[in-house]
C-alpha cells in the first residue's frame, strides 16, 4: 500500500454519518449512545421504587404528592460506542484490482474516520490464521493516525483461520461493541464459530465481505493453471463456459449459505466488490441496513 | 531457383521439433484464486479443451515454424537463375600496343584516332553500360562495367599506348570470345591490326596504316679483328615507294653508317663494321621521318670479356698471378715493375705491391701483399701468431676457409683512421682494407711465402673477391643481349643482380631473390651484377614495325553460345526474413502476456 488510502475531501463527505446502535448499549465509557444502565443524562428512563442511598434529587415529587410513592427517576445512562474494524490480512486479499486489503483499508479508514468524528472509541485488529497486533480502541482524532499508519503496513501474505483469529479478539477485547468483521470470507476452514463467538458475547457485527470481479465473474478459458493464494496449492482445469456455470453455481451457494448464517445471527452482511465505488457502501448500502446514520 | 547445398534442407525437420517442443510444454495460463475448493471438482467441458487447442495454435508457433523454414532454405543457398539481360551493355577493347604511337598518313596518332572512335561509339551506346579494357602483350580492364559514361569517357582518355607489343592471337581471341560469352552485347575492337570477325557481337574499328620505315634487326658481333664490331642490320621501307635508307651503328664513341636501297614494301639487310670498339652496347639508327619513329632506333649489347690491367710492384708471386689470369669475368693483364716512383703514371685498375713500399701518390685502387704505403701504412718487425680468426663476415671473405689459413708471424702494423680489420691473430691485424681518397686499399699483412695460402683452393677465393672488391667490371655474358619490351629478361644465370640503370638513367634497386624484370620501354639496360655489369638491348617488338600485321582470324565458338546466366543468391534475402520474423516473435512474446490479462 504505498498509495494513499484516503483523501480528506472524502473524509470531509463522510463527517455527516455517524453509526447507529439501535437498542440500548452496554458501552463502559459515557458516550452518545443510550446504555442499558441508567445513568446521568437528560433522556429519561424509568421510575423505581427509592432505595436509601438513592440520590434525593431524582425522587420524583410530583409523583409523590399524587399517588404517595416515593419514586426515583432514572435516566438512560449514554455511554461511548467502541467500534473495532477486523481485518483480514491473509493472502487471498491481496487479488483484485485494487486489491481487497486496499478497498479494506479504505473501508476500514472510513469507518474510522466516522466513529473518531462521532466521538467513538475505534480500534483496529488485523488477523490472519490468527490475531495480529493491532491497535486498541481509544477516543481522539489522534488514533486516526495510528489506524492510517496501521492499514497502510498491512500486507496480505498469511494463510486464514477466521475461527481461532476471532476467538482470540473475543479473549483479547474485554469489552464488547460494534464490530466490523472484513474480509473475503472464501475459506473452507469456517468463520462461523468466530462470529458466533462475537455475538454470543454481545457484540454488534457487521460483516463486509469483499470480493474480486474476476472472483465473482472470473473470465477464464482454455486451460487454467488455478492455484490457491494462501495454499499455493493448484490444480489444471479446461475451462469453458459450462466450467464458469458450475464455478457460479458454487460461488452463490457458498455465499447464500453466509448469508443464511449471518441473517440467523440478525448480522448485518454486505458483499462488497472491490470494484465498487465505497461512497455507495458508506452512504447508501450501510444507511439502508441502519449501520450508519 | 538452385540450390547451392540442398543438403541443408534436411534442417526442415527441426521444424517439426519445434513443433513438438510447443505442444510438450505446458501453456496453461496461471490464475490466483482465493479459494481453490470453489474450482475443485468442477468437470472441464469439451469445448473448453477445443479453446485450449485453439489456444495453443496461436501466431507464436506459426512464426516460429516459419522461421526454421526461412533458416533451413537460407542455409541451404537458393538462388535464381537469371538470364544475364546486358543487351545494352558494351565493352570497348583498345590496342594500346607500341604500333598504336604511329600517326596516320595525316598526321594523327593512332590512339588518338582509336580515343576519338571509342568516344563515338560511347556516345551511340548512350547510357548503357560500358567497360573500357586495353590490350598489348597483356590485357587490362581499365573499367569495369559502368553506366556513368564520364568515367567511361574518362577511362578511354587515360588510355595511353605502351612499348609492348600486340600480344599473341591466342590472347586476343580469348579476350575477344571471354567478352562475348560475359553477356557483353556489343563488343568493339579499336585497333591497328584487323581481326577477322567471326564472332556475331564483334565490331571493329581498324587505324589507317602508316607509312612507315623502320629497323625491324639489329645484332652485334665481334669482327675476327681485335677491337671489332659487326653490326648487321635490317630495315623494312613500309612506304609504296623505293627509299634510301641511311643507318648509323654507333657504341656512344664510335660510328659508321651505311646507306641501304629498299623498294617499296620491301625488306633489305646491310652490315655495318665499327672499329676501334670495346663496347657493350650499340645503337643502330635511321634518319627518316615516318609515321612511326619507335622502330628508327634498335639497341644491341655485345657480351665480352674485360680487359683489367694490373701494376705489380716488388717481387713477384705467380700462385697469386695463376689466380689473377683464372678469373674468369676478366682478362687480367699484368705489368711487372721493380719500384714505383711518386711521380709515375698508374693508369691502370689495379696496384699491387709485395715486399715493397709505394708512395702515397700513386693512384688507383691497391692491394698491398707485405707491403708498406706511405702516409698510411707502415710494417715493424714480425710477430709470431697463431690461429686466424676472422673478426667480419665480409664479402672479401666470401668462400674463404679462414680456419685453415696457417699464419706463423706477421709484421706489426700502424693501422690508418677508419681501417677495418678483416682477420687477426692475437691481436695482430691480418687482413685490412680501409678507403682513402678516392680509392680502396686491401692490405694482406703476412709474406705470402711464408703462409699455406698459396697452396690452398682459398687463394684465388680470395683473389677473385679482391678484384670484384675493387672494381665492378663489365662482365661478359652468354646468351641472348637482346630482347623486347615486355618480354622477361632472365637475371638468374648472370650472377646475383644487384640493381638496374634504365635508358632514363634511373637505377632500380632490384632486391635480393629478384630473377627477372620487364621492361617498360626500349633502350639500353645496365644490369649490375655481383660479378660486374652488363647491358641489355631492349628494343620495340619486330611485329610493331608491319605497316599491316598479319589479321588475326577469331573464328565463331564451336558450341553455341550459352545463355549468359548469373545466380541471384537469395540467402541473403531469406536471413532478413528470417530476421524479422524472429523480431516479430519477440515483439508478440512480449504482448502476448498483456492480451490474455485484457482478455
Amino acid at each position: 500500500m504505498t498509495e494513499a488510502l484516503i483523501d480528506t475531501e472524502f473524509l470531509e463527505r463522510l463527517a455527516n454519518l455517524r453509526f447507529i446502535v439501535r437498542g440500548r448499549w452496554k458501552g463502559r465509557l459515557s458516550g452518545v449512545h443510550a446504555s442499558r444502565r441508567a445513568g446521568v443524562s437528560l433522556e429519561f428512563a424509568d421510575y423505581r421504587e427509592y432505595c436509601p442511598g438513592d440520590d434525593l434529587r431524582y425522587v420524583d415529587w410530583n409523583i409523590y404528592g399524587r399517588l404517595d410513592r416515593v419514586l426515583v427517576k432514572s435516566f438512560v445512562h449514554e455511554v461511548d460506542l467502541p467500534v473495532t474494524l477486523l481485518v483480514d490480512c491473509s493472502a487471498s486479499m491481496s487479488l483484485g484490482q485494487p486489491s481487497k486489503l486496499r478497498y479494506a483499508g479504505r473501508l476500514c479508514a472510513a469507518l474510522s474516520y466516522l466513529g473518531l468524528n462521532g466521538l467513538e472509541r475505534v480500534g483496529v485488529y488485523p488477523f490472519a490464521e490468527r490475531l495480529l497486533p493491532g491497535i486498541p480502541p481509544r477516543h481522539g482524532m489522534r488514533q486516526m493516525g495510528h489506524v492510517l499508519r496501521l492499514l497502510q503496513g498491512l500486507s496480505a501474505e498469511r494463510p486464514t483461520a477466521m475461527d481461532e483469529a476471532l476467538a482470540q479478539y473475543v479473549a483479547h477485547s474485554h469489552e464488547s461493541g460494534l464490530v466490523f468483521v472484513i474480509g473475503d470470507l472464501l475459506t473452507d476452514r469456517g468463520y462461523e464459530e468466530g462470529i458466533s463467538r462475537l455475538r454470543v458475547r454481545g457484540d454488534r457485527v457487521v460483516v463486509v465481505q469483499l470480493l474480486a470481479r474476476e472472483e465473482l465473474d472470473p473470465a477464464l478459458e482454455g486451460s487454467v493453471r488455478i492455484t490457491e493464494a494462501e495454499s499455493a496449492q493448484h490444480l489444471e482445469l479446461d475451462i469453458g463456459r459450462r466450467t464458469l456455470a458450475q464455478y457460479r453455481q458454487r460461488l452463490d451457494a457458498e455465499l447464500s449459505r453466509l448469508e443464511s448464517f449471518l441473517a440467523g445471527l440478525q448480522i448485518p452482511y454486505f458483499l462488497v466488490p472491490t470494484d465498487a465505488p465505497l461512497e455507495e457502501l458508506l452512504y447508501r448500502r450501510f444507511r439502508a441496513q441502519g449501520v450508519l446514520q | 531457383m538452385i540450390l547451392s547445398s540442398p543438403g541443408s534442407l534436411a534442417l526442415l525437420a527441426t521444424a517439426a521439433g519445434v513443433v513438438i517442443l510447443y505442444f510438450l510444454r505446458s501453456r496453461s495460463r496461471r490464475v490466483e484464486v482465493s479459494a481453490l475448493f470453489l474450482w475443485r471438482g468442477l468437470k472441464a467441458d469439451s469445448e473448453a479443451r477445443a479453446a485450449t487447442f485453439r489456444e495453443r495454435i496461436d501466431a507464436l508457433l506459426l512464426l516460429q515454424v516459419l522461421l526454421v523454414i526461412f533458416l533451413a532454405v537460407a542455409i541451404a543457398g537458393p538462388a535464381l537463375l537469371r538470364t544475364q539481360s546486358r543487351l545494352g551493355s558494351a565493352a570497348i577493347v583498345i590496342d594500346v600496343s607500341a604500333s598504336m604511337r604511329a600517326s596516320s598518313v595525316d598526321g594523327v596518332r593512332r590512339i588518338d584516332a582509336a580515343r576519338a572512335e571509342a568516344l563515338r561509339v560511347l556516345a551511340e551506346l548512350g547510357a548503357t553500360s560500358t567497360a573500357v579494357v586495353a590490350f598489348s602483350e597483356h590485357p587490362v580492364v581499365v573499367l569495369p562495367p559502368t553506366s556513368e559514361a564520364s568515367s567511361v569517357r574518362d577511362a578511354i582518355a587515360s588510355v595511353e599506348p605502351t612499348w609492348e607489343g600486340d600480344g599473341s592471337p591466342e590472347l586476343l581471341k580469348t579476350i575477344l570470345r571471354g567478352l562475348e560469352r560475359g553477356g557483353f552485347a556489343r563488343v568493339f575492337v579499336l585497333s591497328d591490326r584487323a581481326v577477322g570477325l567471326a564472332l556475331p557481337r564483334v565490331e571493329q574499328w581498324v587505324a589507317d596504316p602508316s607509312e612507315n620505315l623502320g629497323i625491324v634487326a639489329f645484332h652485334v658481333r665481334e669482327g675476327a679483328e681485335e677491337g671489332t664490331v659487326h653490326a648487321f642490320l635490317r630495315v623494312r621501307n613500309g612506304s609504296p615507294r623505293q627509299e634510301v635508307i641511311t643507318a648509323t651503328v654507333g657504341d656512344g664513341t664510335v660510328r659508321s653508317s651505311v646507306e641501304i636501297t629498299v623498294g617499296a614494301q620491301e625488306e633489305a639487310a646491310a652490315v655495318v663494321r665499327l672499329w676501334p670498339t670495346d663496347a657493350l652496347a650499340f645503337t643502330a639508327e635511321i634518319d627518316v621521318a615516318d609515321g612511326f619513329s619507335g622502330d628508327d632506333r634498335r639497341y644491341a649489347a655485345l657480351g665480352r670479356p674485360v680487359e683489367y690491367r694490373v701494376l705489380w710492384v716488388g717481387d713477384r708471386d705467380r700462385f697469386v698471378e695463376a689466380a689473377l689470369r683464372a678469373d674468369p669475368a676478366r682478362e687480367v693483364l699484368i705489368e711487372h715493375v721493380e719500384e714505383i716512383s711518386a711521380s709515375s703514371a698508374t693508369d691502370v685498375d689495379l696496384v699491387i705491391a709485395r715486399n715493397a713500399r709505394l708512395p702515397s701518390t700513386i693512384s688507383g685502387n691497391i692491394l698491398l701483399l707485405h707491403a708498406a704505403l706511405e702516409g698510411s701504412l707502415a710494417l715493424r718487425e714480425p710477430q709470431p701468431v697463431g690461429a686466424v680468426r676472422a673478426l667480419l663476415d665480409h664479402p672479401l671473405l666470401a668462400g674463404v676457409d679462414v680456419g685453415a689459413l696457417e699464419v706463423p708471424e706477421s709484421p706489426g702494423a700502424v693501422l690508418p683512421d677508419g681501417a677495418t680489420v678483416l682477420l687477426a691473430s692475437r691481436g695482430h691485424p691480418l687482413l685490412v682494407l680501409w678507403t682513402e681518397l678516392d680509392r680502396e686499399v686491401v692490405a694482406l699483412m703476412p709474406d705470402l711465402a711464408r703462409t699455406n695460402l698459396p697452396i690452398t683452393v682459398d687463394l684465388p677465393l680470395l683473389v677473385r673477391n679482391l678484384l670484384d672488391h675493387f672494381a665492378r667490371t663489365s662482365a661478359p655474358i652468354d646468351g641472348d643481349t637482346e630482347t623486347a619490351v615486355g618480354s622477361p629478361v632472365d637475371l638468374a644465370r648472370r650472377g646475383e643482380p644487384l640493381s638496374i640503370r634504365t635508358p632514363s638513367g634511373i637505377v632500380v634497386d632490384t632486391g635480393r631473390g629478384v630473377r627477372t624484370f620487364v621492361p617498360e620501354a626500349p633502350g639500353i639496360y645496365a644490369v649490375m651484377t655481383r660479378g660486374g655489369t652488363y647491358a641489355v638491348g631492349v628494343n620495340v617488338p619486330v611485329t610493331e614495325s608491319g605497316a599491316s600485321p598479319a589479321p588475326i582470324e577469331v573464328p565463331p565458338a564451336d558450341d553455341p553460345l550459352p545463355e549468359a546466366t548469373a545466380p541471384l543468391p537469395l540467402w541473403g534475402a531469406l536471413a532478413a526474413l528470417a530476421l524479422l520474423v524472429l523480431l516479430l516473435e519477440a515483439t508478440l512474446y512480449h504482448r502476448l502476456p498483456a492480451l490474455w490479462r485484457r482478455r
